[in-house]
């Protein structure tokens, strides 16, 4: 290669390196800035994944049934989807619900997170007992993630926070939400 | 590119979990509803707290865990330090203790829950970091807590394969 060929090349070649140096570096400040910030890990991974942005939760939810009376439950019926709470209610994977976030709900739950049941009255049920189990990285709350189920519980409000104690899965709809192909698979992608 | 994508959010994750909990109090997240919080109160078991069945020692690991504040509020501790951890592992050996917890509330969907990422038993303690699912976890399975492995444990976990090979990472498998 002449010399001024090899000048060029060596020119282009470097203003290439630099210009990936640039996107990278400018990436990783964005990323970082939208961590530590604290604007949003959710949104990082949203804006990663390339896919829809999942709605914001609601300001209010209201229980489809009339809450009991402090220091009391009440026996309900209710429908909804076993969730990671802990998911659901935080929204730091942007969505917490459904077959884009099952392998997250496994991890989550494997880990000892909460298992919830996220109720089609928009309220996300704590679960404390499933059928006398004790839920904690518990292999029947592991299967049900995601799964759709109609369940008799009895029902507790204290300090902010739904809990059930559910005395039996009536009904197991299976997965029902196949939300991955509108918001992709959170978080790392498929 | 792709490649570059998939570090930078596995390095933002891990950076977000795995840090240091002595450098600064209470690191924002962005978590719905969040409020960083800084709370003293003993370590109780929910069930026995408001269903009256109570188990030996907090049920020992089993049940979910929550920190009762001398004003007789519960704070349902659900998550911890580990990445896709909760916080059994770090809170059941105060079963019925005091501690004092620095972290995170958040809340939505008409519930809330906390985020705990550092603790300490008295006022004049060290900070302990809430890694000890990892901590526990590591020695269960021979490696460092340090080590790779340990800090993405939920990749080689037995009970995480077993469910994935099971039912899919989309959970459509029948």
């Amino acid at each position: 290669m002449k010399s001024i060929e090899k000048d060029n090349h060596i020119m282009f070649m470097s203003s290439i390196r630099a210009m990936r140096q640039r996107r990278i570096g400018l990436a990783v400040a964005l990323f970082a800035s939208l961590s530590l910030s604290g604007a949003g890990l959710a949104d990082s991974l949203n804006f990663a994944t390339g896919k829809e942005k999942p709605p914001p939760p609601p300001e209010h939810v209201t229980p489809a049934n009339t809450p009991p009376a402090d220091g009391t439950s009440k026996r309900i019926q209710i429908t909804g989807e076993i969730i990671d709470a802990w998911c659901q209610v935080s929204g730091i994977m942007g969505i917490g619900v459904g077959t884009g976030h099952h392998q997250c709900a496994i991890w989550c739950a494997a880990g000892g997170g909460p298992i919830g049941i996220q109720g089609s009255d928009g309220v996300a049920y704590i679960l404390l007992k499933v059928e006398g189990q004790d839920p904690i990285a518990s292999e029947t709350a592991i299967d049900f993630e995601t799964d759709e189920v109609k369940v008799d519980a009895d029902w507790y409000v204290r300090d902010g926070t739904n809990y059930l104690i559910v005395n039996k899965i009536l009904e197991n709809h299976g997965v029902v939400n196949q939300n991955h192909e509108k918001y992709g698979i959170v978080p790392f992608g498929g | 590119m792709r490649r570059t994508y998939d570090f930078l959010r596995f390095a933002g994750l891990a950076l977000l979990f795995a840090w240091p909990a002595n450098s600064f109090a209470a690191d924002p997240l962005g978590v719905n509803g969040e409020v960083q919080a800084s709370l003293k109160g003993k370590v109780v078991d929910i069930l026995c707290e408001i269903g009256h069945d109570c188990a030996p020692n907090c049920g020992d690991g089993k049940r979910q865990l929550a920190l009762k504040t001398a004003d007789d509020k519960l704070y349902f501790a659900s998550k911890s330090h580990v990445i896709f951890a909760g916080l059994t592992n770090d809170l059941i050996q105060f079963c019925g203790k005091e501690i004092i917890a620095d972290g995170l509330i958040t809340s939505a969907y008409g519930s809330q829950m906390l985020f705990i990422q550092q603790y300490k038993t008295s006022e004049t303690g060290e900070w302990i970091d809430a890694t000890q699912f990892r901590t526990d976890w590591a020695k269960a399975h021979g490696v460092e807590p340090d080590s790779q492995t340990a800090k993405e444990w939920y990749k080689t976990d037995e009970t995480v394969r077993a469910a994935l090979e099971l039912h899919g990472k989309l959970g459509l498998t029948p």
